[in-house]
């Protein structure tokens, strides 16, 4: 097969070295789409255009982006400041398409965030950008500096009248403060941690006051859609689901990276024509679509256009678009055994389900991984994952129990099918039939002399 | 206007903006909660007050210009919230007992209990611990849990407590007090996930004149007070319904004894009062009825002498002064008591001299949640002004001292529970030189009791009955914890005894309710009430020192 004829829209220019200056970025035309916006639409005509575009929040949970922004209150009703943030704290694993806009094309980025604060009426934007992107972070400051000189942020940004201040805020490198109200309290200088909503964010926000929360890739594609028009915008991809997406591809690939296409490609597209096949041609035993959190699916799926709508009928989600390819060298106990450290170490402790369930999954994964499994321990995790779900404040205990549930709860998940009898068979022969674990495991009791009285039963 | 909903197929109302779980405790029904306090911001996070809700159904479609009604949205879908954040509204409906409620908090039930050490037979919360009584009604059976626990720390946070991390369950209650109502700040949460507990920033302890409160409001055992620990087991313990006489606010408290000791003071909820809280020195005060040095016999001429024949030599010396008498009482004396003694002097000579003694004056601390500790450390100022007027009241002992450096005061009552007085030069010479004094008091190192000719031992608040009027005019009853030590008697009876060696004599003495009668009788400020009507959260005063205005 080969790659479908498309014209790369986000990351045209993110991808050429040297690009990320205002030079660069007005030499082709750069903030040409914000000065439109600014000066020749009204906010609703602007947040029309984006209703009118489907333009779906590329953030993880796919919210049409201009019915978000139409949730502001007007100023009669709540008077007082508004705010934009950008959500920049990319930490899901498996997804790395955002620092990549803000590494390569920073501009196309503060465009964006220029006509979005014009859409809400908002003078102020915070980009929260993950800690650990320390050079996006500084390629960004500088961006926003260049962009000050230039007027295109200031009191008279691009000479409408309209003032648009911008600030980056780096943050301290935790998984929640992606979550869009832990965000919103680690920008308050608290503790990341997501309040109970409502109030929603659109009312209640940053220091009390509506705010606007979208990722770096939704933001990314307003520019786009201002200068080409909303129809142009549908005609990429399927016409319910549309737009340029950059998807990130990583695991067992020959080419793993990320890359951009219209909405809607299909998994083995993806694996193929993008990332260049499977590893050592190895055969695909576990596709997680759209981030660490999503449910896994089996490799029958493959065939699965990569979108919001076309993959939550196959019981998953588009999530983030960070899609992790797993071959049959995975033990998949392993493998989930990893993903719940990740929500362990990352759940903010406030919700008792999650703060106490994340980590005890993961040390019953550790336990069936290394040998020790008992035969009622699926019944416990199932049981343990449905305590979990749907009742905390925010979505981070979900997303643990989700993946969980997709390998070993045969009855809301089919594809269980195929994952769950490997479970069985470590808890059965009490050691990892693919032999991952089991020498270190030993050597741990020979060093202690001892583990858990109760961990080998 | 009230908002009416339905709990558990029961109609209940509440105001406008309460949330669900506060009407439900009011209305009988219980639902777990721990993180959730009346007096501390809601945050939300222990999940245990998890409840099935089912919004209000929208009203029908209105017809649309062409006559015909749009479809109709679908029913409401029941969904499982948090009860303490849910804002009640007309027309919901909240069930707390399907089977998805139980097993929702049966689950947050076993999570809290994973990793919580279960040490139970060396905790102090045991038996008044939320998690022993959530887990009895709520809880699992038995455990599923094989792993290795988390250990957290165990340290001193401050001087008056410490943690035991591993109990904690993260409520935020103590981090939301210190935030909140002491405006201090000391504790947060630090670390993530299950290694999440509470502690302060290195170097900053909690130490604020209202960190005893953060162990008050632990549900759990994770915060222990340093002066209750290892002290007792809470069912071993009697609590009494008193008052902390510490300053002129009166903090309502629950007081718990054994073995004739109290072992711990604790505040209790009066919202006209103190909320839910008192300060650290307030609560410390139990230590005064056991200082060394309590009064316990009855004294003459410095001779031990049994308690009818020192009251009967303090009628003598008294009465045979020839109305040169004057009193000193202390503002730490019941209602009752001074009344008592008003009511003697007069006897003796309706023009007698009479005077206070107080504790000294302290700094005054408002904290941010609106607690405050009073500049004044007497806890009756405002009741002596009732019954003996704002003057003499003000003036202290001077009038007493004019009168005796004029010659006129031969003998002189003392009357005092109060563990220390402040007392002046002039005053302590007054003392030794008077001819005749009888001292009502409680320690041996009071200056009165040294100089004493008759000495009665009498009882502090802690031992017996009687009122106080607080700063704010308010009649609160304090109740007998324990039983006085040795032969002390409150000055309640002794001064009615007194008064009874006067010919022809008398047997009668009232308990502290039928002089509280008596004084309802004649002072205006307490007209017509009974220990009944101040019950246990107290009355305003009838009149503010109606007399004074005579005066």
């Amino acid at each position: 097969m080969s790659l479908p004829a498309y014209e790369p829209v986000l990351l045209k220019y993110a991808n050429q070295r040297g690009m990320h200056t205002l030079e660069a970025y007005l030499a082709h035309g750069g903030y040409g789409a914000a000065k439109k916006a600014l000066t020749t639409m009204k906010p609703a005509e602007v947040i029309q255009a984006v209703k009118d575009s489907g333009l779906r929040g590329r953030g993880g949970a796919g919210f049409p982006c201009g019915m978000k922004w139409s949730f502001v209150p007007p100023p009669d009703r709540v008077p007082g400041p508004r705010y934009l943030c950008v959500n920049a704290d990319e930490s899901e694993p498996g997804t790395f398409k955002d620092r990549y806009i803000m590494e390569g094309d920073p501009h196309e980025l503060l465009e964006g965030i220029i006509i979005a604060c014009y859409a809400i009426g908002a003078n102020t934007a915070y980009i929260y950008i993950r800690g650990e992107l320390v050079l996006a972070a500084k390629i960004l400051e500088k961006a926003v500096e260049e962009a000050y000189r230039h007027g295109a942020l200031g009191p008279n940004a691009l000479g409408s009248g309209f003032r648009v201040d911008c600030t980056v805020h780096r943050g301290a490198g935790a998984y929640i403060c992606g979550e869009e109200t832990g965000l919103l309290s680690s920008l308050e200088g608290g503790r990341g941690y997501p309040r109970i909503k409502p109030p929603f964010p659109a009312v209640v926000g940053a220091f009390g006051h509506p705010t606007i929360i979208n990722n770096v890739e939704t933001i990314a594609n307003v520019p786009h859609i201002i200068e080409r028009g909303a129809a142009w915008f549908k005609s990429v991809g399927p016409s319910d689901d549309p737009g340029p997406k950059i998807y990130c591809i990583s695991g067992h690939v020959k080419k793993p990276g990320y890359y951009e296409g219209p909405m809607g490609i299909t998994i083995r597209s993806l694996i193929h024509d993008y990332a260049g096949g499977m590893m050592d041609e190895r055969p695909l035993k576990a596709i997680i679509a759209g981030g660490s959190s999503c449910p896994w699916i089996a490799p029958d799926k493959i065939d699965t256009p990569l979108g919001f709508e076309s993959l939550k009928k196959v019981k998953t989600m588009f999530g983030s678009a960070g899609t992790i390819i797993l071959n049959d060298s995975v033990c998949v106990v392993d493998a989930m055994w990893n993903i719940l450290r990740f929500y362990a170490h990352e759940s903010c402790g406030q919700c008792t389900p999650c703060r106490e369930g994340t980590g005890w999954l993961a040390q019953i994964f550790e336990r069936i991984e290394k040998g020790g499994g008992r035969e009622d321990d699926i019944a416990t995790i199932l049981d343990v994952c449905d305590n979990m779900r749907g009742k905390t404040i925010c979505v981070l205990s979900d997303a643990a129990a989700w993946p969980v549930q997709s390998i070993l709860d045969v009855k809301n998940y089919p594809d269980a099918a195929i994952f769950r009898p490997e479970v069985e068979a470590h808890i059965r022969e009490k050691k990892c039939p693919m032999g991952k674990h089991a020498p270190a495991f030993k050597e741990a009791v020979r060093q202690h002399g001892r583990i858990s009285p109760r961990l080998v039963v | 206007m009230p908002i009416t909903f339905t709990i558990d197929g029961k109609q209940v109302t509440g105001e406008k903006g309460e949330t669900v779980l506060p009407v439900a405790l009011r209305n009988g029904i219980d639902i777990p909660y721990f993180c959730y306090h009346p007096g501390l911001s809601l945050s939300g996070n222990c999940r245990m007050c998890l409840v099935r809700m089912t919004p209000p159904a929208p009203p029908p479609p209105k017809p649309g210009p062409d006559g015909k009604a749009p479809p109709a949205p679908p029913p409401p879908r029941p969904m499982l919230v948090i009860s303490c954040m849910t804002t009640i509204a007309d027309g919901m409906t909240v069930e707390t007992k399907t089977p998805d409620v139980l097993k929702a908090r049966e689950g947050v039930m076993e999570f809290e209990l994973i990793n919580h050490p279960l040490d139970c037979p060396t905790c102090d919360q045991a038996g008044e611990c939320y998690l022993q009584n959530h887990s009895y009604q709520h809880g699992r059976s038995h455990g599923r849990f094989y792993e290795e626990r988390h250990m957290k720390h165990t340290k001193p946070l401050g001087p008056t407590i410490s943690i035991w991390g591993s109990r904690c369950i993260v409520c935020s209650r103590c981090v939301r007090f210190c935030d909140e109502v002491a405006g201090t700040g000391e504790l947060a949460i630090v670390n993530r996930g299950n290694h999440s507990v509470v502690d302060i920033f290195p170097g900053k302890p909690l130490d604020n004149p209202l960190s005893m409160c953060a162990e008050d409001v632990c549900p759990v055992g994770a915060l222990i007070s340093e002066d209750f620990k290892f002290k007792a087991r809470v069912w071993f313990t009697k609590e009494q319904k008193t008052l902390c006489a510490g300053c002129s606010v009166g903090c309502n408290v629950d007081a718990e004894q054994m073995n004739e000791e109290i072992v711990r003071v604790k505040p209790r909820e009066n919202l006209a009062v103190n909320d839910w809280w008192m300060c650290d020195a307030g609560r410390l005060s139990y230590r005064q009825h056991m200082l060394p040095g309590r009064l316990v016999d009855a004294r003459v001429d410095g001779k031990p002498a049994t308690r009818p024949e020192a009251v009967k030599e303090a009628w003598q010396r008294l009465s045979s002064a020839g109305g040169a008498v004057a009193g000193l009482v202390s503002l730490w004396n019941t209602a009752e008591e001074i009344f008592l003694f008003r009511r003697f002097l007069k006897l003796l000579n309706p023009l007698a001299p009479v005077g206070t003694l107080e504790r000294a004056a302290g700094e005054r601390r408002q904290f941010k949640g609106g607690f405050v500790i009073e500049a004044d450390r007497n806890p009756n100022r405002a009741g002596a002004k009732a019954i003996l007027g704002d003057v003499a009241v003000e003036v202290g002992a001077t009038a007493v001292l004019k009168a005796f450096e004029a010659g006129k005061v031969q003998a002189l009552l003392v009357v005092s529970s109060a563990p220390e007085l402040a007392v002046s030069p002039e005053l302590e010479a007054m003392l030794a030189r008077v001819k005749t004094l009888v001292v009502l008091d409680v320690l041996d190192s009071s200056v009165a009791a040294k100089y004493a000719k008759v000495r009665l031992p009498a009882t502090m608040h802690w031992e017996q009955d009687g009122t106080f009027v607080n700063v704010d005019g308010r009649i609160q009853r304090a109740r007998p914890v324990v039983n006085p030590p040795g032969d002390a008697a409150p000055a309640l009876e002794l001064l009615q005894e007194i008064v009874n060696c006067h010919p022809p004599g008398g047997s009668g003495v009232l308990s502290g309710d039928g002089v509280f009668r008596q004084l309802g009788a004649e002072v205006e400020a307490f007209r017509q009430l009974t220990y009944r009507d101040v019950g246990d959260l107290g009355v305003p005063v009838r009149v503010i020192a109606k007399e004074a205005v005579k005066a």
